[in-house]
């Protein structure tokens, strides 16, 4: 045993002392070369493996720029982002979601790259991407990627109960899930990501859409409490009846993608990049003629079709000390060419993408409904403190689902908490 | 003997002060300061001095007291579950049997894997709809329909309360164990002749010594258990509806995902304070029975 | 005799429980990671898997640029690396300090009153000040910076136990050398040390274990591949991105190989250092 002991210890210390020699030994600082960081977030699209490939592609045109990417899940992308800037040890560029932009732009964050952005850069974007990456008439990011929560539906479940169209209204929709869950085909047709997590809220706001709803009136002041109601009591009248898959409240994104595309759902909600993924054999028991896409229908009578921005944007930090390097990496990284190589799981921003063939090629379905979604998209609150407001109406929404307050009381008592903070 | 001024050796102890004053200590008079203020962690605005608003706002925040009665009931409840499922395992595999040495050797397995192996092990056999315990709980008949464990309020927290003492109830078991096998079999022995049964024998002779060593295992597990954070932060991240977020993840939201860092040390501070407390007061009474 | 067999019975269906608790969810882990994601998302379970699947660990093990692979491997490399810095400083800072406080009682014990006592201190209590320190001297992101945190885990158990041991050891052999002539660098070195390889070595291999099961510190302080460890890799594997069930346990088991190996080749003297020390008092 001593033996051993010794052994292991002569081991560890010639090793440490090695990887400390290694350490130091290959890092010879170029003075040429411009070093910048860029924070960006572990996803599923565009992938760590895609960023860091473009970036790859972009250092070899660039040979005097040295870029270092790191990845953090999107729980810590926007804390990671405050703490380094506010440490002094700030990113030249960053992935933000169109949430934090309010924040950023209230603490002086970001540059203005208005006059960095040609007319034709700025016409050839959707319009639905400047639309939060400018604040008070300052273009202040590019667009990265849109996006919103889709409706997916399994065209098989409803073929077999009956029904040959894609639902017209959230009546509609309910409707289909009932006849499909008395038919016994599936248990829950329903399922939804509703775990305390930013997911909540972007499913629960394009149902507030879809109903018309909305988080704040004209001044800012939040009203969910009255003008949310109505997507509450929608989400709690389908639990309530057994529709919605009760394991919902533990639910984010990538569990309903595994419940929907192993068949044990008729309808969820997601991001764009589930498509492909439920329609790959390798990750799904779904052929690909079952997989339905398209944007959440409104509520009859109210309006045809609902969506809520769920996009992202690319920024440079005003502590950088090479805006022009770091812009440039932001406009290759949300370039045409790059963005349509990339479009596999995520798709441009470019218009005229949507005109190439070879975008929509196999997936015309996907591309029609981003198409309209993108025409619609309204988006969640622009405010300061969004993060903790979102927090507490997350806890609260939760409480109504959970039946331990009534919705009114629940939503009366996050906006009053709301208030509170701001 | 003569030795040295003692000043001189100073130094050998220098390397370990500095390392722990400058990880821990300056950092925590930092904090200290920084919860008589309202800075944010932008770092934006000019730092003003804010007494003890901090403080006073801190008892009448009912999230933090609530964050605090769950950290409460997850240490008293995993410590609690630990310490006596540790000893009647010690006890178990100190008898002789078949394979006892196996069954010893594995003992240790549990502890030896990731405290984040660990949470995501479990989540993965928690998941509601393809976990292994909702399959194997349904098979053996025990429940007709799968339960949502991580995603019901009044389950998640025993659900990561039961994760935590799997990993380390095995310390607590270890620990008994040594103390057990070094019992003398001669006071055993002598306790039968004079006609002591099973049970006065536990009470008499086995329970007096193995105590000082569970005492050990009960105080490094109250400590870890109260200070919990990443199981937490990897099972449920609080959620949901804030039902198992501890105290120190709602320090680390307050102040990192609020941006609020005074009234986050404050919060830090109190918890710190009351931590502190707990274990001197538990010191105490190990001390006075002494 | 019946009752002799009954409780016979008992400690055996105990002891079958007990290795079923212990056992299952661990290899459990094992299966899912073999397991093809088809046969992980049925219901009920496929709890034998059709097919053996090891793509998952394939995906994790192989260095392709950019790749999963990559990242993995370099947290696995990280973590080693942290792990083993912050045992080799702990160790040499732990001896000289240890020997102090053995030696010389007295007003210095409460240095290492201090030292113990942060311990209690949750970690998020001072990791801010302490993230802004490390970003002012530019320590973010670096596997060396992590060590030394670690150390302040590492190095309190280490200087009690260490100096547990230094008690044992007579003063008299010391002062023989002393008479010698010999330095306090000789008296350590030559005489002490030599008595205290066994215990070092099970200290250092309890706080290789610690370090390698670090989280909080190494998720706020590290984020690239050039410092991220294998807790925070595998943690951002199973939240967020794109992801299978098999490749998170494959994640889980790789990680897990290191502390287990160890754990059931030395548990004797690890378990000796657990109960060193604190029992005595």
């Amino acid at each position: 045993m001593k033996k051993l002991c010794l052994v292991f210890l002569c081991v560890l210390l010639s090793t440490s002392v090695m990887s400390v020699f290694a350490g130091g030994a290959n890092e010879k600082p170029d003075s040429n070369v411009i070093e910048l960081r860029f924070l960006a977030m572990a996803q599923a699209a565009y992938s760590e493996q895609n960023v860091n490939d473009m970036t790859a592609d972009f250092m070899k045109a660039n040979p005097n720029i040295k870029i270092y990417t790191e990845f953090v899940p999107y729980e810590e992308l926007r804390n990671k982002t405050l703490l380094a800037y506010g440490s002094n040890n700030p990113y030249d560029a960053v992935l933000i979601d169109d949430i934090w932009y309010a924040e950023y732009v209230d603490n002086n964050m970001l540059i203005d790259i208005t006059e960095d952005i040609p007319k034709s850069y700025k016409n050839g974007v959707l319009a639905g991407g400047w639309n939060f990456t400018t604040k008070n008439d300052k273009i202040v990011g590019l667009p990265w990627f849109l996006d919103t929560m889709y409706l997916f539906f399994n065209e098989d479940m409803l073929k077999k109960a009956g029904y040959d169209h894609q639902p017209t209204s959230l009546e509609e929709m309910v409707e289909m899930g009932r006849t499909i869950k008395t038919k016994g085909i599936v248990e829950y047709p329903f399922v939804f990501s509703l775990a305390q997590a930013e997911a909540l809220i972007c499913v629960y706001s394009n149902f507030l859409e879809a109903f018309n709803g909305s988080f704040q009136d004209d001044e800012g002041n939040y009203i969910i409490d009255t003008s949310g109601l109505e997507a509450l009591n929608f989400l709690l009248a389908i639990k309530d009846e057994g529709l919605l898959n009760p394991n919902s409240a533990e639910y984010l994104e990538e569990d309903v993608r595994r419940v929907f595309s192993s068949g044990d759902a008729a309808f969820t909600m997601n991001w764009a990049y589930m498509y492909a993924l439920a329609v790959d054999p390798a990750e799904s028991s779904l052929t690909k003629n079952s997989v339905g896409i398209m944007v959440l229908p409104g509520a009859k009578g109210i309006k045809a079709s609902a969506a809520m921005s769920g996009s992202m944007g690319l920024s440079v930090l005003n502590k950088t000390e090479h805006p022009a390097e770091a812009l440039a990496y932001i406009k290759y990284l949300s370039s045409k060419e790059v963005q349509d190589t990339y479009s596999n799981l995520q798709l441009p921003v470019w218009e005229a993408s949507y005109d190439d063939p070879a975008i929509a090629a196999g997936r015309e379905m996907l591309v029609g409904a981003a198409k309209k979604a993108f025409s619609i998209m309204n988006v969640r609150p622009s405010d300061p403190n969004y993060q903790e407001a979102s927090a507490i109406f997350q806890q609260y929404i939760q409480l109504a689902l959970f039946g331990d307050l009534s919705p009114e009381e629940a939503l009366s008592m996050a906006v009053n908490k709301v208030r509170e903070i701001q | 003997m003569t030795n040295p001024p003692v000043r001189h050796y100073s130094l050998l102890i220098a390397p370990m002060v500095i390392i722990m004053g400058a990880v821990i200590g300056w950092p925590l008079i930092r904090t200290l300061m920084l919860s008589f203020t309202d800075a944010t962690m932008m770092g934006l605005n000019p730092i003003s001095f804010v007494g003890l608003s901090n403080f006073q706002k801190a008892f009448s925040d009912s999230g933090f007291i609530s964050a605090l009665k769950i950290s409460l009931i997850f240490a008293v409840s995993v410590v609690t579950i630990e310490m006596m499922l540790g000893t009647t395992v010690a006890l178990l595999v100190n008898e002789p049997f078949k394979g006892r040495n196996i069954l010893r050797a594995l003992l240790i397995l549990p502890w030896a894997i990731p405290t984040v192996v660990n949470a995501i092990m479990w989540r993965l056999i928690y998941n509601p709809e393809y976990g292994a315990l909702n399959s194997l709980l349904t098979q053996m008949g025990l429940i007709d329909s799968y339960i949502s464990w991580l995603g019901n309020p009044d389950k998640a927290l025993v659900a990561i309360i039961f994760a935590d003492v799997w990993k380390n109830f095995s310390l607590v078991a270890l620990i008994a164990l040594a103390s057990l096998q070094s019992l003398s079999s001669a006071q055993m022995e002598a306790a039968k002749i004079d006609g002591a049964n099973a049970i006065q024998r536990f009470g008499y002779i086995t329970l007096p010594h193995i105590i000082p060593s569970l005492q050990v295992a009960l105080v490094l597990r109250i400590i870890e258990a109260v200070k919990v954070f990443d199981i937490i932060y990897i099972m449920t991240k609080g959620g949901p509806a804030n039902k198992t977020r501890s105290g120190s993840i709602f320090v680390y939201q307050e102040a990192f995902t609020n941006s609020r860092m005074g009234s986050g040390a404050a919060f830090a501070v109190i918890m710190v304070s009351l931590i502190v407390i707990l274990i001197l007061f538990y010191m105490r009474i190990l001390m006075k029975k002494k | 005799m019946r009752t002799f067999r009954f409780s016979r019975f008992l400690i055996y269906s105990a002891a079958c429980t007990l290795l079923i608790y212990i056992l299952a969810p661990f290899i459990w882990l094992v299966i899912m990671s073999i397991s093809s994601s088809a046969d992980l998302t049925t219901k009920p379970l496929q709890w034998i898997p059709s097919a053996l699947d090891i793509s998952a660990y394939r995906e994790l093990l192989t260095m392709g640029i950019n790749s999963r692979g990559e990242l993995f491997l370099n947290g696995l490399r990280n973590s080693l690396k942290t792990a083993l810095m912050a045992v080799t400083i702990s160790m040499l800072v732990t001896i000289p300090a240890a020997w102090v406080f053995s030696r010389f009682k007295g007003k210095k014990n409460i240095i290492l009153s201090l030292a113990i006592f942060t311990f209690m201190l949750p970690p998020v209590a001072y990791a801010l000040p302490l993230y802004r320190m490390l970003a002012k001297i530019g320590w973010l992101d670096k596997s060396y910076a992590v060590a030394l945190v670690y150390c302040t885990i590492i190095l309190p158990f280490c200087v009690w136990l260490i100096k547990e041991n230094i008690d044992n050891i007579p003063y008299e052999l010391e002062e023989a050398a002393f008479i010698d002539g010999a330095g306090i660098f000789k008296r350590i070195t030559m005489v002490v040390l030599p008595l205290l390889l066994p215990a070092l070595g099970t200290v250092a291999l309890l706080a290789t274990i610690m370090a390698w099961d670090e989280y909080f510190y190494a998720m706020l302080y590290t984020n690239s591949k050039q410092a991220i460890t294998l807790p925070v890799v595998i943690a951002n594997l199973a939240s967020g991105r794109q992801s299978n069930y098999s490749l998170i346990a494959a994640g889980g088991v790789l990680a897990s190989t290191p502390p287990v190996i160890i754990g059931l080749l030395f548990q004797r003297s690890l378990v000796k250092g657990m109960v060193m020390g604190g029992v005595k008092e």
